[in-house]
């Protein structure tokens, strides 16, 4: 056996969607900030291909590196990769490294709360983990400044007609569209289905609509299309069940930090959350975070939300990642039977 | 952390298939043969199966191999193959990850330049040759399954696609081979969906409309799997075989080759002996030819050969924390695909 590469991973999973962390084996990313070493990462791809591509990844799969933090007020950096972008945040991801860290004893556990913050290429991420007999049972994520853009407009998506959508910042960018109107409740078996609407609506978008960051002008797509239920009850606490199409067309398996983040930037700006209030996310797999939204902020002349997510994590593996000096896929390779051709 | 289950495997890949060897954390499956252990785990208990394959321990284009001490004492290693639907007798590319991951960890002593290696299959036993250098195990040669030709230019009714003209053959279990040029349709990664929706709807096809059994083994009847069979520019072989419910294989595709070669010979367009290159949907290569003629059950049929090169790309333990509340993983169609029915 050969190798001229060995990256060592745990690998994890939040509410069903898996968010692997790389904790050796990769020397840190050129760049001042996290947001230069994300881009880095994403401009040079080598990283991001090896470990996303088959056939050490899949499309399925995200991948944080652990990065030193930059701010004096973090514990620890990361930068998630996606299969197609190198987001600012990812609520999955951020619950997926933070009992990573805990359970693998990088940062000290301290029953039955530990307080750390993250950093995150999008700002910081202030982490409150539930631990109990030396597991860290749920973590909630404060994540950054969440914002309604544009409520109530309409898109024509071809095959679909018009649309009404919102679009909303929740540490990504989202085109919120109502699933019932399209037919589907949110089961796994309409996942394929689900994912082509979703990249459909998404390109659309994206080709109708600005979207308008107030203090990140560089900001102009719309990464997610989320399609979501008509809220509804749970023991009195308000549900929102959805499925957010991750680019190039595959399905968050949670039911998504930064989606729950922007659609509750959406509820607040309609008038249907105020500050204290909870909400219920529930995935495709019906699985579960708890979010509610923390604090009323302005994020330059827009009104926010700092929104908190609840959610937990299981690690389920660790992972030498090899490469044999004769193999002839250094970088992989995609097939667009797994891996949909994005839109 | 805490886990109650622990599974150490070696991964490789087979010109770009990947098959997963479980070298730890399995002691055994009941069986007193290597087709009882697999009908274990098909007919009495899934749930290793389950928690290796499915999401998110697993994926959808991979397999996952047990193996065991040899029930045939000839055999060097006892192999069985698991994958979305179920557990499965043979495979050409695991075959090849098993062999390179068995000399390149030392678990069989690699001898330079050929070390053999008896596999024992539910279908029975397999001979493997490696060509090993410099500690590499370079190329693994596999005699495969007696294959034959069942129905050459074979014409089905498709929903949307009218008249497809089509060769049925047993490289182990039953093809439908077909020559994508039908549809205007290339065997290249961007276009594998399009293919594996075309694949499906002519696997449904013939299933209901041609009569395909086995003369020897009853229960076999039907294909299992539908092959895209065209060539390159450079007139070398191509193939894509459609894997239910939703997936193409990124190696040439052993069994599937065999299965063309019966066709190919019946056919006339290929020699006892003649050596030739197959590829795959990502370019990949396996070394296929006939090494004879076989009748089987009085039809004429050939033995093929296949060889191919893998290559070790991780090393894991997987593990289940007792309050992971998916032990036995899942599945969704946006990477699975959807074509369930298909799973033979």
């Amino acid at each position: 056996m050969k190798s001229s590469k060995l990256i060592h991973i745990v690998s994890c999973h939040a509410e069903g969607e898996v968010g692997n962390v790389i904790v050796g084996g990769v020397a840190p990313p050129k760049g001042d900030s996290l947001w230069d070493k994300a881009l880095w990462i994403n401009q040079d791809q080598k990283l991001r291909q090896f470990v996303l591509n088959e056939p050490r990844g899949g499309v399925f799969k995200h991948v944080n590196l652990l990065v030193p933090p930059k701010n004096p007020k973090a514990q620890q950096g990361f930068i998630v990769m996606e299969p197609e972008h190198t987001p600012p945040m990812s609520g999955s991801n951020s619950i997926c490294v933070s009992t990573v860290l805990l359970d693998t004893g990088m940062i000290e556990m301290k029953e039955p709360i530990t307080e750390f913050v993250l950093e995150a290429p999008g700002g910081l991420v202030p982490v409150k983990a539930y631990c109990e007999n030396g597991k860290a049972k749920s973590i909630e994520v404060h994540n950054v400044a969440s914002f309604a853009d544009q409520l109530d407009v309409h898109i024509e998506v071809e095959g679909l007609g018009s649309l009404k959508v919102d679009t909303a910042y929740g540490g990504d960018s989202f085109v919120i569209v109502n699933a019932a109107e399209l037919g589907f409740e949110i089961k796994p078996d309409e996942a394929k289905d689900l994912a082509e609407i979703g990249s459909k609506i998404t390109a659309a978008a994206n080709l109708q609509l600005d979207f308008n960051h107030p203090t990140n002008s560089d900001w102009r797509h719309i990464s997610f299309c989320e399609l979501a239920l008509p809220l509804f009850e749970e023991e009195g606490v308000k549900v929102s069940r959805n499925s957010v199409v991750i680019d190039p067309g595959k399905l968050d398996r949670s039911p998504c930090g930064t989606g729950c983040s922007a659609r509750m930037a959406v509820l607040h700006a309609k008038g249907e959350l105020q500050k204290g209030d909870r909400m219920i996310g529930r995935s495709i797999l019906d699985s579960r975070f708890d979010c509610s939204i923390v604090e009323e902020v302005m994020v330059g002349s827009k009104n926010a939300i700092i929104p908190s997510i609840r959610g937990r994590a299981w690690i389920t593996g660790t992972h030498q990642l090899m490469l044999d000096p004769e193999d002839p896929w250094p970088g992989g390779y995609r097939l667009s039977d797994t891996w949909p051709i994005k839109q | 952390m805490q886990w109650k289950k622990t599974i150490t495997m070696v991964e490789a890949h087979a010109e770009g298939e990947v098959g997963r060897i479980v070298t730890s954390g399995v002691i055994d499956i009941p069986g007193d043969t290597m087709l009882e252990k697999m009908n274990y785990i098909n007919n009495v208990d899934d749930s290793l199966r389950r928690f290796l394959v499915f999401e998110p321990r697993g994926y959808a284009q991979m397999s996952t191999n047990l193996i065991f001490d040899p029930i045939n004492k000839e055999a060097d290693i006892g192999f069985l193959i698991l994958q979305g639907d179920k557990a499965h007798a043979m495979s050409g590319s695991n075959s090849i990850c098993l062999v390179t991951v068995l000399l390149e960890t030392g678990m069989i002593e690699m001898k330079e330049p050929e070390t053999i290696v008896t596999i024992d299959t539910p279908a029975g036993l397999v001979r493997a040759s490696a060509s090993c250098k410099d500690g590499k195990c370079e190329r693994v040669t596999l005699d495969m399954t007696p294959s034959y030709a069942d129905q050459l230019d074979a014409i089905v009714e498709v929903e949307g696609l009218g008249r497809v003209t089509l060769d049925i053959a047993f490289g182990g279990i039953f093809y439908a081979l077909i020559d994508p040029a039908q549809f205007d349709l290339k065997i290249a990664p961007e276009n594998a969906r399009q293919l594996v929706d075309i694949g499906s709807k002519i696997h449904r096809a013939v299933n209901s409309q041609l009569e395909i059994r086995h003369p020897e083994l009853e229960d076999l009847t039907g294909i299992s799997y539908t092959m895209f069979v065209g060539h390159d520019d450079d007139g070398i072989m191509k193939g894509a075989t459609i894997l239910p419910p939703g997936r193409i294989d990124r190696s040439p595709c052993g069994t599937g080759n065999s299965a063309r070669l019966a066709v190919m010979e019946a056919k006339g367009q290929i020699k006892v002996g003649q050596s030739l290159k197959a590829r795959s949907i990502i370019d990949s290569e396996f070394q296929v030819e006939i090494v004879s003629k076989k009748t089987i059950a009085g039809r004429p049929g050939i033995l093929p050969r296949v060889s191919g090169r893998g290559w070790i790309h991780g090393i894991h333990q997987i593990g289940l924390d007792p309050s992971d509340p998916y032990p036995l993983g899942y599945k969704v169609s946006d990477c699975w695909g959807d074509a369930f029915d298909l799973l033979s």
